[in-house]
């Protein structure tokens, strides 16, 4: 796995949240490519732009589920309806514990809830491996995955 | 005749306006401790990272100051963690009414505080206790609270000692009774300290100050009361009721 390029489309309004998520990224060692939609419109609208053979297919979409001003589940709509994305795989990170947020979140066509946690070590720590996990299923038996 | 019925109108007019603005309140509370928990997060995490960046680039008074704004970026974060926990507690939701094994709830509760009471090297006792329908994990919230705070206010002459007791109250109800050898509490503030956030000791004792409020919340949601009886310097008797069979 080393020095393969996953492609990451993360979908998150908070900028604080892109700098951690990219941190996490680096905590973890995967080499990728980001692209970042700030509201429900655009990641729709990215979305439905990938095409059969288009080289910049993401890998895994990262929805954070607390999108001001429409509601995340259309992401994960749009994404299951575009068979180019059938391989991507799909997870969304939040800060709500609320047990009826996961499972709404997991009924829309998420494959796993990540949360958010204060503290700088764990968040790095519990996304970065989380990510690693979706990435590279099979590799990742232990806690704390990093690809190296 | 008629004056009654007129009466009785406007007491379930009010009632209902009451519950209305209650639930409201309930709402409020709940989106703005939810909505200040991104703002909090981000606080707490860039303090910490700053921490680690650039600690070294920092003089000591620098230093302090990051190291403030982390531990009220941590405190907020525990206040607003536990508002959420007070209003999921006091709002009737569809969680299991069963009957339940007090003392296996006190077991939970004492495993939950294992390492505070091997820290304390407190003594907890715990009697024989019924079974009684309720919420059980509303019940495991209460021991908890009750006998985690019987050792977190401890006297500093004497080992802490716990005990756990139950006997018949009036009206076909349980009463609950906590025990402790603490440092007790005077009587002027036997009521303020079940009041969210009230809280009588400043620095050396950690807490957010809602574990009593969560408690009166957990026990009237089931349809009992909660008080304390105590002596300053001597100890502190927690002691709630419990219908023997559910009402609430």
């Amino acid at each position: 796995m080393r020095g393969q390029l996953y492609r990451i489309l993360l979908v998150e309004d908070n900028p604080g949240d892109v700098i951690l998520v990219e941190e996490s990224l680096h905590w973890a060692n995967v080499q990728f490519e980001l692209t970042h939609c700030d509201t429900v419109k655009s990641a729709v609208e990215t979305i439905k732009r990938y095409g059969p053979g288009d080289p910049a297919v993401p890998d895994l979409l990262l929805l954070d589920y607390n999108l001001p001003a429409g509601e995340s589940r259309e992401v994960l709509d749009v994404a299951i309806t575009n068979p180019v994305l059938v391989g991507m795989r799909k997870a969304v990170i939040t800060s709500s514990m609320s047990p009826r947020d996961r499972e709404n979140a997991l009924r829309s066509g998420a494959e796993c809830v990540i949360s958010k946690p204060a503290e700088l070590d764990l968040f790095l720590a519990q996304v970065g491996t989380a990510i690693v996990k979706l990435l590279v299923p099979s590799d990742t038996a232990g806690q704390d995955a990093r690809l190296d | 005749l008629r004056i009654n019925a007129e009466l009785e109108k406007r007491v379930a007019e009010r009632t209902a306006d009451l519950i209305r603005s209650n639930d409201a309140l309930r709402q409020f509370a709940w989106a703005a401790s939810h909505d200040l928990q991104e703002p909090t997060r981000m606080v707490l995490a860039y303090s910490q990272w700053l921490g680690k960046s650039s600690s070294s680039k920092l003089d000591e008074k620098e230093q302090n100051m990051l190291a403030s704004v982390e531990q009220n970026g941590r405190r907020l974060q525990a206040l607003l963690e536990a508002i959420r926990e007070y209003i999921y507690i006091s709002e009737s939701g569809d969680e299991q009414w069963t009957m339940v094994d007090c003392n296996s709830v006190v077991r939970n509760a004492l495993a939950n505080l294992e390492g505070v009471i091997a820290e304390s090297e407190a003594a907890v006792v715990c009697e024989p206790l019924p079974s009684v329908e309720s919420i059980e994990i509303l019940l495991i919230q209460i021991f908890q609270n009750l006998i985690g705070n019987a050792i977190k206010y401890r006297a500093e002459d004497r080992k802490p000692t716990v005990s756990v007791s139950c006997c018949n109250g009036e009206d076909g109800t349980y009463l609950f009774s906590i025990t402790d050898n603490g440092i007790g509490i005077e009587s002027q503030h036997k009521d303020y300290i079940f009041h969210v956030f009230k809280r009588l000791h400043g620095r050396g004792y950690s807490g957010t100050g809602i574990g009593l409020a969560i408690c009166k919340a957990a026990v009237e949601r089931m349809g009992g009361r909660i008080w304390v009886d105590s002596e300053l310097g001597k100890g502190s008797i927690f002691r709630f009721s419990l219908p023997q069979t559910r009402t609430a």
